[in-house]
């Protein structure tokens, strides 16, 4: 088969699999899961032969489209149904479908006593298309329609148990949140078609970033922050990051696949694929930057004292995502991809982790509840370890490739602001994760008498996608940013690491405007002190961790010290409070929308129900009144119109003669 | 000179036949005399036309088979009026158009 018919079945089975399961899944029980699974299998399958195509050059330098059908042929107005498939597709598709796969395997086990099964597989098999047509999508609006079908798809499934208030509330926050950043993506797209007069991505790139001379009708650097706003919904990125946490409260393989490992990097997706928008736009790119780095020093400030374990992880994802757009606001866009990938799977495999974690202890989810289970459940100790010390920025797991090239990029680009907040940053990732891994595994058990005998490792079909989620996180770093042989020639590329070669085509028009130059990579200049002072801090990180909050691995052994943690949080209570509540954003959110916005609706209504529906029924009266008045005149005798008939062709002829004669 | 024999005085005639027709469609209130009156503004009209056939020459054969033509609608017109007034009257019992008032309601 060519790649005409393979690039349109990687996005095409998982929907065939949701229409199946959407019809037949409720009479199917507990097989409900086999059609889906093997949809997104078999998708992944194809994809990986795409992306093996794409990777060693088998579409050329432009990317390969397929175009299915005119979508809106509307006179200037087309849009065609295209499907577009570059490198950085490529990327994206390695971890959609290989994080989407393993988290439906694990979805059989975790999910398998749930009465909505059916249900379960059906949304994410309609989040598999959704997002696989928005890294897919050749036209802006083909993208923002699968933009809005993966905001649809997090809306369901975190209101999956949707008998539970919270999660009613959390799935309507979420969405809520999302039409903000969306308004924004909408009114980008309309300026993209206003400027350019097409919607195709590239063409529109190329006219946006080429003709400079000519003045557009909306500057690019508004459109570029439009776009971003898109973004900032879609990644959590502040002042919009509120929903993200509480869309912690669907079922865990949900949050590892769509609020951790895909979805939310959307936004990532979607602003380095306009890079060279964001290139002609160096006010935007320091806009993107600083919203970045902020909201990776806000949310790891919060995920430090945050007790539910999968909100520590929820935090964590924000951070992670704000060092994504740091990234992308200095230009060192192959670093924002590279940490998407590798946290794609970092944090994919935490948060089924944790989902087995809350399975062992029956559904608890506080860490103040857990302690000492290392050995009671050692698969996911294991996984969940691996994934930590990658979080944390420890050689040679993907983590610290990642987080280190973004770090060096900031740094060599200059925004010296933007590293020294990300090295702070890069702290805090590694202690919480180990105050994560301490409270949750090491020490001394914590966990209701009740539950405490009953707790036992999860099934098999659970821990062995977390092993394979394991394997990239360990090795991907070294995989893709390993310049030298024996991987480099497979590909058949040479120089800055499989991942640099691969995306280089797809950055070069935006590196171009920028007049970035590729630097020298000097393991024993700048670059070999950077990686040092990463190195560095992260295991700062890690030993104050272990110093509060204990360790016990192989040989070395500590108690966690609980009284000195409480001693320094009182020493800031401020902090500690600000911390503990999120820096009252919600409170923040409630006052501003809730509160005063209620009292301008309040207004708004008295408004409407007092003087416009005054007005219109004003209206009424009048008309109704100088109608019954009027009908008097409607004799129903004939002659009286007959009258009337007379009169007015007497007015009539009398003013001709007058006009006549005067 | 004067009135006699110019395409003045039909017109005038014309004009007070065709007034006297209109007083008395305004004023009778029976059903046939209106009709009558109807009957008397059209034959007004139509002796206008036919002394504009008259006396201009360009019009000598269109004012005739105009007149002809109004003619036949008049037969038509009084052929439907009188039938219409003929139901209304076996419906109503009364030939007076003022309590024709079923148009009201």
């Amino acid at each position: 088969m060519n790649m005409d018919t393979l690039i349109p079945l990687i996005a095409a089975l998982p929907m065939g699999g949701f229409l199946f399961t959407a019809v037949v899944g409720r009479r199917l029980g507990k097989r409900a899961h086999i059609v889906p699974v093997l949809a997104v299998g078999l998708s992944w399958v194809i994809a990986m032969v795409v992306v093996y195509t794409a990777l060693t050059g088998g579409f050329g330098e432009g990317g390969q489209t397929v175009k299915l059908w005119d979508w809106i042929p509307a006179g200037a107005f087309q849009v065609e149904a295209a499907f577009f498939v570059d490198n950085l597709t490529a990327a994206l598709l390695i971890v959609v479908t290989t994080v989407g796969l393993l988290v439906h395997i694990y979805s059989i086990g975790y999910m398998s006593h749930d009465p909505g099964y059916w249900r379960f597989f059906a949304y994410l098999n309609l989040f598999m298309f959704s997002m696989l047509l928005l890294v897919l999508g050749d036209s802006w609006l083909t993208v923002f329609v699968a933009w809005e079908l993966v905001g649809l798809c997090s809306y369901l499934l975190i209101g999956f148990w949707y008998r539970k208030n919270s999660a009613a509330l959390a799935s309507k926050k979420a969405f809520i949140v999302n039409r903000v950043g969306d308004v924004g993506f909408a009114l980008g797209i309309m300026a993209i078609w206003v400027n350019t007069g097409t919607l195709n991505i590239r063409e529109s790139i190329d006219v946006l970033t080429s003709h400079t001379l000519v003045a557009f009708p909306i500057p690019v650097g508004l459109i570029a922050l439009l776009i971003f706003a898109g973004a900032m919904g879609k990644s959590a990125q502040f002042p919009l990051h509120v929903w993200l946490p509480d869309a912690m409260e669907g079922p865990t393989p949900v949050s590892a696949l769509i609020h951790a490992a895909t979805m939310v990097n959307a936004g990532v997706y979607l602003v380095a694929r306009a890079n060279p928008i964001f290139a002609s736009a160096p006010e935007a790119m320091v806009v993107v930057a600083g919203i970045g780095i902020f909201t990776a020093l806000l949310a790891a400030s919060i995920a430090l004292t945050q007790t539910d374990i999968k909100r520590v992880l929820a935090y964590s994802t924000l951070s992670q995502l704000g060092y994504m757009f740091a990234a992308l606001g200095v230009g060192a866009w192959t670093a924002a991809i590279f940490h998407l990938m590798a946290q794609g799977f970092t944090k994919g495999l935490l948060f089924l982790a944790s989902g087995s974690v809350i399975h062992a202890v029956h559904d608890e989810q506080d860490m103040r509840k857990m302690g000492g289970l290392a050995k009671k459940i050692p698969h996911t100790y294991r996984t969940m370890l691996i994934g930590s010390i990658g979080m944390a920025g420890i050689p040679p797991l993907a983590g610290f490739f990642s987080k280190d090239e973004i770090l060096g990029e900031t740094f060599k680009a200059g925004f010296y602001w933007v590293w020294a907040i990300g090295v702070i940053v890069a702290i805090m990732t590694a202690f919480y994760m180990f105050r994560l891994i301490g409270l949750t595994f090491w020490g001394e058990s914590r966990v209701d008498k009740a539950v405490e005998p009953k707790i036992h490792e999860s099934p098999r079909v659970m821990t062995l996608p977390l092993w394979l989620l394991a394997i990239p996180s360990l090795l991907l770093g070294l995989f893709l940013a390993w310049p030298g042989p024996p991987l480099g020639p497979l590909f058949g590329q040479h120089g800055p690491g499989l991942l640099a070669g691969w995306l280089e085509p797809v950055y070069a028009h935006g590196l171009e405007i920028l007049g970035h130059h590729e630097a020298e990579f000097a393991i024993f200049g700048i670059d070999g002190v950077l990686i040092l002072i990463s190195i560095a801090v992260a295991t700062a990180g890690v030993l104050a961790a272990w110093r509060l909050f204990g360790v016990e691995i192989g040989g070395l052994r500590r108690r966690g010290q609980p009284e000195r943690v409480q001693a320094l949080s009182a020493r800031v209570p401020f902090l500690y409070r600000a911390s503990l509540n999120k820096w009252w954003f919600d409170e923040l959110n409630h006052l501003v929308f809730i509160v005063i916005g209620g009292r301008v609706a309040a207004f708004l209504w008295w408004f409407d129900a007092n003087v416009v529906d005054g007005i219109v029924n004003g209206i009424g009266a009048v008309t109704r009144l100088s109608g019954g008045g009027l009908a008097r005149i409607q004799t129903g005798h004939v002659q009286n119109y007959a009258l009337g008939i007379a009169i007015g062709l007497i007015v009539m002829v009398a003013s001709y003669a007058l006009m006549v004669s005067s | 000179m004067g009135l006699a024999n110019s395409l003045d005085a039909y017109l005038i005639l014309a004009g007070v036949l065709f007034a006297i027709g209109t007083f008395g469609f305004l004023a009778r209130r029976n059903a046939i005399s209106m009709l009558m009156s109807i009957e008397l503004m059209l034959n007004a009209v139509n002796l206008a036309i036919v002394a504009f056939g008259s006396f201009i020459p360009n019009l000598k054969a269109d004012g005739s088979i105009i007149a002809l033509m109004v003619m036949a609608v008049a037969a038509a017109e009084a052929t439907v009026g009188l039938a219409i007034i003929i139901a209304i009257y076996r419906n109503r019992k009364t030939p007076l158009v003022d309590e024709y008032d079923a148009m009201r309601r």
